[in-house]
């Protein structure tokens, strides 16, 4: 019984080995990327690494994932976007979107979209608060699957295939790091 | 001689008497609108109108207070919090912001008024209590003041600074002023100063939803409870213009009964003319709008013809006999500078003749104006709303 009981958990532990090593191996890019962070000043090292382990988790869940993308005239092969919705809290909506301004010189502006899950009026002020002048796409009323998310979002769209890449959660006080997220997507996609 | 010696003396003492000096003083400054219950719709009283399109450098989010001085448009966004400077040609100029909680920086920005004497703009944070000067030479805060009450507007004259408090909870329990304004220098050096309470200015708290004031050759509050409109003249008050609405002899005892029931939802009370709104006068003209019947109506009266050239429900309007004139749309002006109206037209105006095929033939059949025409094809939901400076016909043909 024992035996069957040890066979059984070392199973388990190989299966979501290999389960999380093939993930990992998926994401080393965005594991590099945040390995920038782990470089900076050690007493930092705790709260950014627990930050992390969310932040991984969540883009592995929404990595390679098909989305309903709105139809988008001219649309490049890849599209930075930004996902942001009425259910995340106004900060961190607010934080994402300083973020995409303090670091939009390293994207064109043709090839970023703002899909914004909001209704007019507050899509109105989004877009007077900030003076956002990139397109901007209202997702209101339809069924993006990544609407449910409590937290805004940067990712690719890759046209051809029709799914997402290279997700980022962006955590607030992180602005380094999100440079960095930055200088990789212009230097992967668009040089 | 013994009978106009008498006369005189009779003219003399009758003139001692309140009740004439309030008589002269109304005949000598007062507009008396009859609003009959017929409408009178015709384009024909717009006799030109000027489009500014608004820089898209900046985009505002929802009009609210818009001034005018020194030829350059003063807009607070209402969004935002900001105050948004354009020059009188639609060119962006600069935003005054400077939200925060710190000396020189506002919370909220309840509204504005501009000083004329030194060019200086005074933001009212209704957070803070306190008034902050912005000076437009220097383009910078230059000074605050706390003020220990909690107004819902401000506005300046030459002489005087007003802030309309129509907040019941702050007025102290005397009753003969009207605690709902007060008034001090525009330094807000001198001690505030209320109105007495009289028959000869009745009771003129505006409603506290509202803004309060409105500008125009003068400044002017509205009536809470009535049909008249009052102007701000230094330390005086006076009814600068009475509105008559034809059939209405029901709408005090319906106001009455609408506050007993703590609504004006009531059907006695919407038949009534009431709820007067967006009232702007230049020299010439007076605008205002109404409610009746669930209906919105406008009004556009010739001071100097006394007559109204304008009255209906309808307040946005576009037909070939103004397109042949390039307006290719009107709507109902909510603002005044010293010689035009002036009113802001959103892209759901817009969107309604720019989508409309039939509309769109017409007007590129009979405008003449094809660089409007174009800059209006062009305006989508990420535009800023459009400044039209209208000025009316003195009389209808």
């Amino acid at each position: 019984m024992i035996k069957y009981i040890i066979r059984t958990f070392v199973l388990i532990l190989l299966g979501s080995t290999v389960l999380f090593g093939f993930l990992y191996f998926k994401e080393r890019n965005i594991f590099d990327l945040y390995r920038i962070k782990h470089t900076q000043e050690s007493n930092q090292l705790k709260a950014v690494g627990e930050g992390l382990r969310g932040l991984v988790l969540n883009s592995l869940v929404y990595n390679n994932t098909e989305i309903s993308f709105p139809k988008v005239k001219k649309q490049a092969d890849y599209t930075f976007c930004l996902f942001i919705s009425e259910n995340q809290c106004s900060t961190c909506v607010n934080a994402a979107v300083k973020y995409y301004l303090s670091n939009r010189k390293a994207i064109p502006d043709s090839n970023f979209l703002i899909l914004a899950n909001y209704n007019t009026n507050a899509l109105r002020y989004l877009k007077a608060e900030h003076q956002l002048k990139c397109k901007i796409i209202s997702t209101y009323g339809t069924n993006i699957n990544i609407a449910e998310n409590k937290s805004p979002c940067f990712f690719i769209y890759n046209k051809e295939t029709a799914k997402t890449e290279m997700f980022l959660f962006p955590l607030k006080k992180e602005s380094e790091m999100i440079k960095a997220y930055f200088e990789k997507i212009r230097d992967k996609y668009f040089i | 001689m013994r009978l106009l010696s008498s006369v005189f003396i009779l003219f003399l003492f009758g003139c001692n008497n309140n009740k004439c000096t309030q008589i002269a003083k109304t005949n000598s400054s007062t507009y008396t609108i009859r609003i009959p219950l017929t409408e009178i719709a015709n384009n024909d009283f717009i006799e030109s109108a000027e489009y500014i399109f608004l820089d898209q450098e900046y985009l505002i989010g929802k009009i609210g207070r818009m001034l005018f001085y020194n030829n350059d448009v003063y807009i607070h966004d209402e969004m935002t919090g900001r105050i948004v400077v354009f020059s009188n040609k639609g060119k962006y100029l600069y935003s005054i912001d400077n939200k925060g909680k710190g000396p020189l920086e506002y919370y909220k920005l309840t509204d504005f008024t501009i000083d004329k004497s030194n060019g200086n703009v005074l933001i009212y944070d209704q957070y803070s209590h306190k008034v902050i000067s912005f000076s437009t030479i220097k383009r910078e805060f230059v000074k605050e003041h706390k003020i220990e009450f909690y107004p819902s507007a401000l506005a300046c004259t030459s002489d005087r600074l007003y802030f309309y408090n129509p907040f019941t909870s702050n007025y102290p329990r005397e009753e003969k002023y009207h605690y709902s304004l007060i008034t001090t220098s525009p330094q807000l050096k001198d001690e505030k100063r209320y109105f007495k309470v009289g028959e000869k200015i009745g009771n003129f708290m505006s409603d506290p939803n509202r803004k309060g004031f409105f500008y125009g050759n003068g400044l002017y509050l509205l009536n809470r409870f009535g049909n008249d409109i009052y102007s701000l003249n230094g330390d005086s008050i006076s009814v600068n213009c009475k509105i008559l609405f034809e059939n209405n002899e029901d709408y005090l005892s319906a106001l009455n009964d609408a506050i007993e029931k703590g609504t004006r939802n009531t059907l006695r009370y919407k038949k009534c003319a009431a709820d007067i709104r967006d009232f702007c006068e230049t020299t010439n003209h007076i605008s205002f709008r109404y409610m009746r019947n669930n209906k919105q109506y406008s009004v556009v009266y010739s001071k100097k013809e006394n007559e109204i050239i304008a009255h209906e429900a309808n307040y946005i309007a576009t037909s070939p006999l103004l397109m042949k004139r390039n307006i290719p749309i009107y709507l109902f002006p909510s603002n005044v500078t010293n010689d035009s109206f002036v009113s802001t037209l959103p892209f759901y105006c817009i969107d309604q003749i720019i989508h409309n095929e039939k509309v769109l033939n017409e007007m590129d059949t009979h405008m003449t104006d094809k660089h409007l025409l174009k800059k209006l094809k062009t305006v989508d939901e990420n535009s800023n709303p459009i400044l039209v400076f209208y000025k009316f016909k003195t009389k209808l043909k």
